[in-house]
């Protein structure tokens, strides 16, 4: 009679058909394809015959589960696959706990042939564990787990060696292999783990396991996290160099890094190495802009991609970056403020372009505020007049005035923070408080369209224009007037925009004062330029310019003190605090100090 | 409503029967002529659907016993094919059991067109009867009893028993036309077959022709015990080949879909105690199953997509037949609470629907168009996946691995010095380790004179046993110091020479090994944890493995550059290599590179260096043979005649011959050489050896180990 083939072979053959279309063409298999079979399987009491037949259809079906995050499905096709060994081998336990469980199966079938098939599906659970954060598990099960690794390790290799060889076509084959997945789920557990204490505030507890893992054979992305982790270890325990050393490590493991790149530009920015910084930003900003950078894993680990295994919030906020946008404006700042105003002004330029084309891409919900992107374009505008390009600066300037002329406000009232605080529930801004940047923004582009002319020596055009940015500033009123001279510290945005409003007004009347003095009309440049000085005493060109204007009018005595005190005044750098456009400008008419020394002398002969 | 009502008082029995109920019944009643009478009772009922119910067509009874002590039961009924009459049947097996005694005679009715019931069999039992009783086409009885099964028929002659013991024992029948009634089971004594394989555990038998065939056609091994009803759909059978499909409701809850033994589909069945399966034919719409069992459950499971179309609680019983008369199947459930026939649903899920007396709520009914939901998930999962893989083409793999460059030179190790030791050396101590041996090599043959360099020996031993014994072992290091402090070196230490020369003589293969996705991981380790690994002792970065295969011994050198890259040097036979490199690839990633970066040819260099010890064995052979030779022929002695030992002279002259005689022999064992003779002898052995060296150093350079041996061996000379 025909003999009918027996069903373990019949299954076999199914889960291996199944197994070698997925490797084909993984992309049109469709999932349940693997639970079918197990329903098949589990159709029938648990054998000898069967358990690493059945046990490799659950690890296979759990691993297509895995891939899809479906971890509560895992979690149930794991915990029929411990309850049908307990049964078979007679060991069924009373307790529901999933730890008991797993170790009541563990030493049921600790010295049976089927030993690693369970150890396939104890990996499986590791991975459910890790992707749902369960750390405090996998630390319980760190026995079970080092005796998984070592078990695996040995024995896998043979495994491999005979899958490969196709040599038993009745031995069920797997998805993956059990040693790739123990291999990924152990970097991938160092790395949260290190997250994790990183979080905690116990980073240097995690640096030895981040650095032994660095030698463990994994995906080059993941090797880069371990030495990212270790950096940030190492930043944490306040050891810069060292942690340096790391990024540059991650780097050099896997150019697509960009954290460590980013890591690296804020432990420059700490050790205040500008240049450094600079060339980190500039390196990270242009691995930013490759196509891959964004994807970290790909090809080789397709099936289970690391990116489900490192689910932790910990580890995503380390792993941020900021945009490649963000990253542009701080490398465009940090040139201009560095020394480095040409390449400054060509990161600007390019910033400026980039938000033009985004804004076509993106829905205007996505679209960045007008006032954010008009700043950006002051910082852009006082960076070409910087490069000697008043021109440009103009067009930029004109673009700014164009988009907010529509929002001026008629008028501000200013509240103090301490008196809004009391007047006010909640966090809803007074009327008008909103305009507030919309005019400093205006305000500034005239001011800068005042230094260029000043730079191109068309004084009237530049009077007009400061003009213009006073008369803006007079539209701002103080409530409880008097008190505005120092920087309250308890509101910081608040605070910078008095300051900046302040400047603005030194800066303006400054201008138009040096202005008059080059058109000749001495009284009205004394009087704005001592009225610049009162807005801000520390503006030099002000103080100088004052001194030349009564030195003019024959008040020399007067001039010479004047001379004095803006020379005996702390002169101070370009600051990251107050933005550029409000800086003292550098391109106005200047003055000799030797020969104002000299004339000095002459009004004082020793 | 045409029904007695005394029908729901009494236990019956109903069967379905060309669209019409039929039920059966015994009644037992007293008469004043014959006394007390049991009949047998059938009625047969019709549905009307205008109606919808039943109504009753005919009605007829036949006289069982006519005595007070007979207890009369109806022990199962069925439909089946009656063989002589080539027609389905109603058949219905009705018991006889006195009061007193223990004999239990049972009789088979057929209900004949004519609406008679005609007795068919009847036989007699000494034990009555269990559930395993059943009805099958012939018509034939079957039933089970302890361990052993039981069949007749009109053609069986009796009462027969089936003549192989099976445990787990199912009855059924194949649907073709000369009835094949069978019997399935796992044989109670493995034994009595001859392979002993699990498949063969299932056991058939035909009982009309008395054949037993491999059951697992039917329904594999582990089902049988676990399968609580079965159904054969369709087969095919000749002389040795059985093919059928089948279903099968299980205790795991589950309805197996099997063809030829394999299993085809499972589907979960929505509850427990499956005791009954029919097949529902709705034409057009496909074929359901209805499954019921006899805690009230009933569902209906489509065949196409074997998926529970619906499912029902509350239930009976459960008959499928044209009730409708409208050419297909449509399946009568009857409620288990209230009069049997007036609460009822008939459908076939796909447009029929009749019912009486059912709550709304009792009927869990899923929409049928199960099909077409699964056809739009699959659509919608497979354009997900077409959108899936256009982004995967789109993510061009545009970055490449920065280069990052080694500057770090290979460092040649000789084997190593324990630096703890006192040294007494002479000058030149300082061993020259941290020049390339390309390097050195170089400048050798830029001086190649022999003239201008000069022999240091460096000794390094203990202290203390020097001092105390005066005789020391230590290993010795004879440097060559040319003008330029250029300094070759060997150790005469025997371990390191072995080493050495195993290098030299052992195949030798350098693989590079690139995996740029993963890293490698520990290789160095992996190969340590090999059997009969171990470091070797003179020179820890080589490993040795030594197997018991007569190949022999591998050894092996891992230089990992990065965590990506490394390189294996291989010292062992072409066969041991492979061997080695089928197991190290499992163990490598799968995405990796190896590469061989050079393939010594060493069975060349084996030679050479043979051919080169045999000179020097011939050389030295010739030169010293010179040596003695002319030194024999000076002291040639001649033979004097015995003197006289009895006289003072004579023993005088003996003792002075003795003493000759032991100052030749000593001479011939450590003989003196001419001086210059020897000097000439050496010179033109170093110079054969510097120049069969330099001949070979070209081809060593790429071999710094082989070089040292170069230099060892010349050095000795």
């Amino acid at each position: 009679m025909f003999q009918p083939m027996s069903l373990l072979v019949s299954w076999t053959q199914e889960n291996n058909k199944l197994v070698h279309n997925f490797k084909q063409s993984s992309l049109t298999q469709r999932s349940s394809e693997f639970d079918k079979l197990l329903r098949q399987i589990q159709g029938i009491p648990l054998d000898r015959h069967h358990v690493e037949l059945e046990l490799s259809v659950v690890f296979n079906a759990c691993v297509r589960l895995t891939a899809q995050s479906q971890h509560e499905q895992v979690e149930l096709l794991l915990k029929q696959a411990r309850e049908r060994v307990l049964q078979m081998t007679g060991c069924l336990s009373g307790s529901s706990d999933s730890l008991v469980l797993w170790r009541a199966v563990l030493k049921s079938v600790r010295s049976t042939a089927f030993h690693h098939c369970v150890l396939y599906l104890l990996s499986l659970q590791w991975a459910v564990w890790l992707t749902c954060c369960q750390l405090k598990a996998i630390q319980d099960f760190k026995l079970e787990i080092s005796v998984l690794l070592e078990t695996l390790k040995e024995k896998g290799g043979d495994d491999c060696r005979m899958e490969a060889k196709g040599k038993f076509p009745n031995v069920p084959k797997l998805l993956i292999s059990p040693i790739r997945l123990v291999e990924l789920l152990q970097i991938c557990t160092v790395i949260t783990q290190g997250a994790e204490k990183l979080h905690e505030g116990l980073g240097s507890e995690a640096l030895s396991d981040l650095q032994a893992a660095s030698l463990l054979p994994a995906p080059r992305a993941l090797i880069a996290y371990t030495h990212l982790l270790s950096g940030s270890c190492l930043t944490h325990m306040n050891r810069p160099q060292m942690a340096l050393q790391c990024y540059r490590k991650a780097v050099e493991t896997d150019s697509g890094c960009v954290c460590a790149l980013h890591q690296s530009a804020l432990v420059y920015r700490q050790l205040k190495n500008s240049q450094a910084e600079i060339q980190a930003l500039r390196l990270l900003h242009s691995t930013l802009l490759l196509p891959s950078s964004t994807e970290p894993f790909e090809a080789g680990t397709r099936l289970l991609s690391p990116s489900l295994f490192l689910r932790s919030q910990s580890l995503s906020s380390l792993l941020s970056v900021p945009s490649a946008l963000t990253v542009l404006h701080s490398l465009a700042l940090k040139c201009v403020l560095h020394g480095r105003v040409p390449e400054g002004v060509e990161h600007y330029l390019d910033l400026m372009a980039a938000l033009h084309s985004e804004d076509h891409h993106r829905s205007f919900r996505e679209r960045i505020l007008p006032e954010i992107r008009c700043f950006l374009y002051l910082e852009a505008g006082a960076a070409l007049l910087m490069a000697q390009r008043p021109a440009d600066c103009m067009v930029v300037c004109n673009e700014v005035i164009g988009t907010m002329q529509e929002l001026l406000p008629e008028k501000i009232v200013l509240q103090e923070p301490e008196e809004r605080s009391l007047s006010r529930t909640g966090d809803v801004r007074v009327e008008g408080e909103d305009r507030l940047e919309v005019l400093i923004c205006t305000a500034a582009a005239y001011l800068l369209q005042g230094h260029c002319y000043a730079n191109t020596k068309d004084w009237k055009q530049a009077v007009t224009h400061y003009t213009r940015c006073v008369g803006l500033l007079v539209k701002v009123h103080y409530k409880n007037r008097g008190k505005y001279l120092f920087i309250p510290d308890t509101d910081v945005q608040w605070g910078t925009n008095v300051c900046i409003l302040q400047r603005l007004k030194g800066l303006s009347l400054a201008g138009r004062g040096i202005s008059f003095t080059q058109m000749d009309r001495l009284k009205e440049a004394l009087r704005d330029l001592q009225l610049s000085l009162q807005a801000l005493p520390e503006g030099v060109s002000a103080g100088l310019w004052c001194g030349e204007v009564l030195w003019r009018l024959g008040r020399r005595r007067e001039a010479a003190a004047c001379w004095e005190k803006t020379w005996t005044s702390p002169i101070k750098s370009p600051t990251e605090t107050l933005p550029v456009y409000v800086q003292e400008p550098q391109t106005g008419p200047l003055l000799d100090s030797t020969e104002l020394q000299n004339r000095i002398h002459e009004l004082h002969p020793v | 409503m045409g029904l007695s009502s005394d029908i729901f008082r009494q236990n019956f029995h109903l069967i379905s029967h060309f669209g019409k109920i039929i039920s059966f019944n015994c009644k037992q009643y007293s008469t004043v002529s014959d006394g007390e009478v049991s009949e047998l009772i059938f009625r047969r009922f019709f549905f009307e659907p205008r109606g919808n119910a039943f109504l009753k067509a005919a009605e007829g009874s036949v006289v069982i016993s006519r005595k007070t002590t007979d207890k009369v039961e109806i022990a199962t009924c069925k439909c089946v094919t009656d063989v002589q009459k080539r027609a389905r049947t109603p058949c219905v097996l009705v018991s006889k059991k006195r009061v007193k005694g223990d004999k239990f005679v049972y009789r088979l009715f057929t209900l004949s067109s004519l609406n008679c019931l005609e007795p068919c069999i009847e036989f007699k039992l000494s034990y009555e009867m269990q559930d395993s009783v059943c009805i099958l086409q012939g018509p034939t009885v079957l039933w089970c009893h302890e361990n052993r099964i039981f069949y007749t028929s009109i053609h069986a002659e009796g009462v027969k028993q089936i003549p192989i013991e099976i445990s787990h024992c199912i009855f059924g029948e194949l649907p073709i036309p000369k009835g094949h009634i069978f019997v399935l089971g796992l044989q109670s004594r493995p034994e009595q077959l001859p392979n002993n394989h699990p498949t063969n555990q299932v056991v058939g038998y035909f009982p009309w022709y008395g054949q037993v065939f491999n059951g697992a056609a039917i329904l594999p091994h582990p089902y049988i015990p676990i399968a609580q009803c079965v159904l054969v759909l369709s087969a095919e059978k000749d002389d040795h080949l059985l093919k059928c499909a089948v279903v099968a409701a299980t205790s795991n809850q589950q309805l197996v879909y099997f063809e030829n033994g394999i299993v085809k589909d499972v589907c979960k069945l929505p509850f427990e105690h499956a005791e009954d399966i029919q097949v529902v034919n709705t034409g057009r719409n496909g074929i359901l199953f209805v499954i019921f069992s006899k805690q009230g459950n009933a569902c209906a499971i489509w065949k196409e997509t074997f998926q529970v179309a619906s499912h029902w609680s509350g239930v009976s019983s459960v008959y499928v037949d044209d009730y409708l008369g409208c050419g297909t199947d449509q399946m009568l459930l009857f409620r288990d609470q209230g009069a049997a026939l007036e609460s009822f649903l008939l459908t076939d899920l796909c447009g029929i629907s009749f019912s009486w007396g059912q709550e709304s709520e009792a009927s869990k009914t899923t929409p049928p168009p199960q099909e077409n939901f699964l056809l739009t998930l699959q659509a919608l999962e497979s354009r997900l996946q077409v959108k899936t893989s256009d982004d995967r083409m789109q993510d061009t793999p545009a970055v490449s691995v920065p280069a990052v460059i080694q500057t770090l030179s290979q460092v040649f190790r000789l084997p190593a010095h324990r630096p703890s030791t006192p040294s007494l050396s002479s000058s030149t101590a300082a061993f020259t380790f941290s020049e390339p041996a390309a390097k050195r090599s170089k400048q050798r043959i830029a001086s190649d004179d022999l003239h201008t360099s000069r022999v240091a020996v460096t000794g390094k031993t203990e202290l203390a046993p020097m001092l105390t014994s005066g005789c020391v072992k230590c290993r010795v290091m004879l440097h060559y110091a040319t003008n330029n402090s250029f300094i070759l070196f060997f150790s005469p230490d025997e371990v390191s020479e072995d080493l050495l020369s195993l290098l030299t003589v052992l195949d030798h293969w350098v693989l590079h090994i690139d995996s740029p996705d993963y890293s490698l991981g520990d290789v160095g380790g992996w190969i340590q944890k090999r059997e009969g690994c171990k470091k070797v002792e003179v020179s820890p970065q080589y490993l040795i493995i030594d197997s018991s295969a007569p190949s022999g011994l591998m050894l092996l050198h891992w230089d990992q550059i990065t965590p990506f890259r490394g390189e294996l040097s291989i010292h062992c036979s072409q066969l041991q290599m492979l061997q080695f490199l089928d197991s190290l690839l499992a163990f490598l990633p799968a995405s990796c590179f190896i590469q061989p970066v050079k393939h010594a040819k060493s069975q060349s260099a084996a030679q050479v260096f043979a051919l080169v010890l045999e000179d020097e064995v011939l050389s030295l052979r010739e030169c010293v043979s010179l040596l003695l030779c002319g030194e024999e022929a000076g002291n040639e002695e001649h033979c004097e005649e015995t003197p006289d030992p009895g006289c003072v002279e004579g023993l005088q002259r003996s003792r002075e011959g003795w003493q000759q005689a032991v100052e030749r022999s000593r001479r011939r064992l450590s003989p003196l050489v001419d001086v210059g003779m020897y000097r000439e002898v050496i010179r033109n052995t170093l110079i054969n050896k510097w120049s069969v060296s330099s001949a070979l150093t070209p081809r060593m350079l790429d071999s710094k180990e082989e070089f040292c041996i170069v230099s060892n061996k010349t050095a000795r000379g």
